[in-house]
């Protein structure tokens, strides 16, 4: 699309430059103007229902919602006049009047759009002299939320939520005026994965996750940002602590991640990662003393190491490990003369630097919303990328786009029956379908493809690459074709592929031809596979796992892992953002997390190495042209909190 | 500067055996072994503590035996010593009360009685009690949990360290 077009305005005195489509309400937000509202939320859209972004516009004689008014040229607007000032203590009047006593017992309490609201602008006493209505209270619906009926100001975000992002209609309103409530259909349940953005976007009480029930008050919690580290999409997150330990995680916005959004499985993920099982020291099975220091360890790793071949060492990285671990991983093999295995596939690294080189990978640079068809590649995207999903959906609510997919039953997206069209899975209907989309349609119109790792094999890449080649030269609508990597840093790892890193596919050849002697292996051995097998007969097997009933039996050293809210790091998401990830809490005792331990290892084989987190990171930036130190990296603190944080704070 | 002579009066022989101003003194001593006495024998005697009375704060006792207290923690954030620590917990009858303190601690050697507490409290569940004296042989002992600050302590002191 072309550039929009400026709109000059006035609100409060004030001079403000806007773009047309945009409502009053927007363009004040943007402009750092506060103005109470309940019903629109910019992720979720406009609702125009709960009347409290109420505005005077000259020569308009009543008073204006100013979210569904659009901005035009000249406009003077007033959000502070006396009698936008009176409405709006009338409309929180309104709201307060069956709104309950619950303060004290609100998980809200502290971070209430509506508490604030009243102190700002309501009025400090009630006309009310009734009973108020009763309605159902701290009912348990789906797995994370807790609704309380009696606290809701009927602002609808929730449901216009589940409808348009998420695709299900699991929660409605019914009944009228008083005693109308927002409840879970018959047969509904709340299933749709995203239940913990209702916590979010719910502006009382109303909704509330059970993790968070009744643990703490706002006030009381520190907030560090870091990423999720459970999918290639690295959504920007803040962890909440209360003084050591973490209690909850929400979602920062950045547009060119996850938006405003988090799916529950990263969301709580600190509850399943973060548990008193966990290893915090390494362990040598067999042995009951305590090991005396990491440094000791290392030395008896190292010592087991040199006795094995040089070259028969391997090296088995997870993807779950920051660009800085991998990068020692790999000097460390150097060092020992070892080959380093990723779970990744050739073919895909391959394709996914053709890309970046032609410049042709971007993902969701703020474009997205240009996309005009977006052709999915693979199975399972809803559950291994849901926030890109959610993302998809969005825009297929808000802009009718195409949205193609192809794969078997597992491809999702079954409410978008009627615009999505599947395609058959063979390269060849591939080819036609990329040749059709890069003819006809206009040429500031984006296609987006969206390709899995998985999908891209021996059989499939030659025929993408054709397909780029000639979508290249036909001058049709905008290509940009983005791989989705599985695996928290996949994308990371497959930047640092070179000629000493390998598929993990070839490692159980490599062990059959009896080219394995040790391994240091990052992660779980899946049971039941062939390297479970193998993996009894090898002279060195270092394994390093959260917990120690993950190890194999047969680990002669078990080190401890870092989850990726404990690393301290950079993660590059599938669309090659190179994101900062912090440590919200340490588990590991000090000198046993990876980065020591890789470094101490390598230090006892004679190469010294007395980098910090943050120089390894320079050395990468160097290499790979990210910014230039960890302090440079761009990101969003910004968290969606239209005055839940209370202006004082 | 000229010199004052102060004139002094000239003393008696009555005056300079200076026995009769000591036995004049004790009457006076005498005739109180006979009136009424204000002194109170306190701690056994108490006088009646004004209703507003400001002593170190005490837990209040709600219906059906659940603590008034609901952790809101506004108590714990207005204070000023930050005297105060609350853990929350769900209660097991959600019908009749959602949520009670799972910890109530007040440490009395950092607080300062200034009633804030009672004044921030939305439940009437934290009062200034008519309790004053605070002696204790150690600091530890001093740190008041939730069933002692919810019971008559004062009366029960020789059960503190």
């Amino acid at each position: 699309m072309s550039d929009t077009k400026k709109v000059r305005l006035t609100i409060n005195g004030k001079e403000v430059l806007s773009e047309a489509g945009k409502s009053l309400l927007q363009a004040a937000i943007e402009a750092g103007i506060q103005i109470p509202h309940f019903c629109y939320h910019p992720g979720i859209g406009i609702e125009g229902s709960c009347r409290l972004c109420l505005v005077e516009i000259e020569g308009v004689a009543k008073l204006q919602t100013s979210c569904t008014v659009p901005v035009k040229e000249g406009l003077v607007v007033s959000s502070e006049s006396e009698t936008v000032r009176t409405a709006r203590k009338g409309v929180l009047e309104f709201f307060l009047i069956n709104h309950p006593l619950d303060c004290p017992i609100c998980d809200k309490g502290g971070e209430c759009p509506l508490q604030n609201y009243a102190l700002d602008a309501g009025q400090s006493y009630s006309r009310f002299e009734f009973d108020k209505i009763e309605k159902g209270k701290h009912q348990v619906i789906g797995e994370h939320i807790v609704l309380d009926t009696e606290r809701c100001v009927l602002c609808n975000r929730c449901v216009r939520f589940l409808r348009n992002l998420t695709g299900r209609e699991e929660l409605q309103i019914r009944n009228r005026g008083v005693h109308s409530e927002i409840f879970v259909p018959e047969g509904a349940s709340l299933t749709s994965g995203f239940t913990g953005n209702l916590a979010d976007i719910c502006p009382v009480g109303s909704l509330t996750t059970r993790e968070f029930r009744f643990r703490a008050r706002p006030w009381e919690l520190k907030t560090i940002d870091t990423i999720c580290g459970e999918c290639s999409l690295g959504c920007n997150v803040q962890a909440w602590k209360k003084e050591t330990q973490l209690l909850r995680v929400t979602p920062r916005i950045e547009p060119e991640v996850n938006e405003y959004w988090l799916c529950d499985r990263g969301r709580f993920s600190l509850h399943h990662r973060i548990t008193p099982d966990r290893l915090t020291a390494a362990h040598k099975p067999g042995n009951g003393a305590t090991l005396a220091s990491p440094a000791q360890v290392a030395s008896m790793i190292a010592d087991e190491i040199r006795g094995v071949p040089r070259g028969d060492m391997a090296f088995v990285a997870e993807s779950s490990l920051t660009n800085e671990e991998f990068f020692r991983l790999k000097k460390l093999a150097a060092a020992a003369g070892g080959k380093v295995y990723a779970p990744l596939s050739t073919e895909a690294v391959e394709l996914a630097r053709k890309l970046a080189g032609e410049g042709l990978s971007g993902g969701f640079p703020g474009k997205l919303e240009q996309a005009k068809t977006v052709l999915l590649l693979g199975e399972r995207v809803e559950e291994e990328h849901p926030v890109l999903a959610l993302r998809l959906r969005r825009l297929y609510h808000a802009y009718q786009i195409r949205l193609l997919t192809f794969g078997g039953a597992r491809r999702g997206f079954e409410d978008i029956r009627a615009s999505h069209t599947e395609v058959a899975g063979d390269p060849e209907s591939v080819q036609s379908l990329f040749e059709k989309l890069s003819k006809g349609g206009r040429a500031d119109e984006f296609t987006y493809v969206f390709l899995t790792d998985r999908w891209v094999d021996s059989a499939t890449l030659p025929a993408i690459l054709r397909c780029l080649d000639e979508a290249r030269g036909a001058g049709g609508p905008r290509l940009s074709v983005s791989l989705l990597w599985n695996g928290a840093n996949a994308a990371g790892l497959a930047a640092q592929w070179d000629s000493a890193v390998h598929p993990t596919a070839e490692l159980e050849a490599d062990i059959q031809r009896g080219k394995v002697q040790g391994v240091l292996w990052f992660g779980e051995v899946r049971g039941g596979t062939v390297f479970d097998e193998y993996l009894r007969g090898m002279r060195v097997f270092v394994q390093a796992v959260h917990r120690l009933a993950e190890a194999h039996p047969r680990a002669r050293w078990v080190l401890p892992l870092e989850s990726g809210l404990e690393k301290k790091g950079t993660y590059l998401n599938t669309f090659g953002r190179v994101q900062t990830v912090r440590r919200t809490v340490r588990l590991i005792e000090k000198g046993y997390e990876p980065m020591s331990m890789l470094r101490l290892i390598r230090q006892k084989l004679g190469v010294e190495d007395t980098l910090s987190v943050e120089q390894v990171y320079e050395e990468l930036a160097k290499e790979f042209g990210y910014p230039k130190t960890l302090g440079e990296i761009p990101e969003s603190k910004q968290t969606y909190d239209h005055y839940a944080r209370a202006l004082w704070r | 500067m000229a010199v004052i002579v102060a004139p002094r009066p000239g003393l008696r022989w009555w005056d300079k055996l200076y026995l009769p101003p000591i036995l004049q003194g004790l009457s006076i001593t005498f005739r109180h072994i006979f009136r009424k006495k204000v002194t109170m024998q306190f701690p056994e005697e108490r006088w009646k503590y004004p209703p507003k009375y400001r002593g170190f704060p005490k837990l209040v006792m709600g219906e059906n035996g659940i603590e008034k207290c609901v952790a809101c923690k506004l108590c714990e954030v207005v204070c000023p010593p930050i005297a105060i620590a609350i853990d929350i917990k769900e209660y097991e009858r959600q019908d009749l009360r959602e949520r009670v303190p799972a910890e109530f601690i007040i440490d009395l050697g950092r607080c300062i009685v200034c009633g804030m507490c009672e004044e921030a409290c939305p439940k009437d569940a934290i009062v200034m009690s008519d309790e004053h004296i605070m002696s204790c042989a150690s600091r530890e002992g001093l740190v008041f949990r939730k069933t002692l600050l919810l019971d008559d302590y004062h009366k029960i002191e020789t059960q503190r360290t």
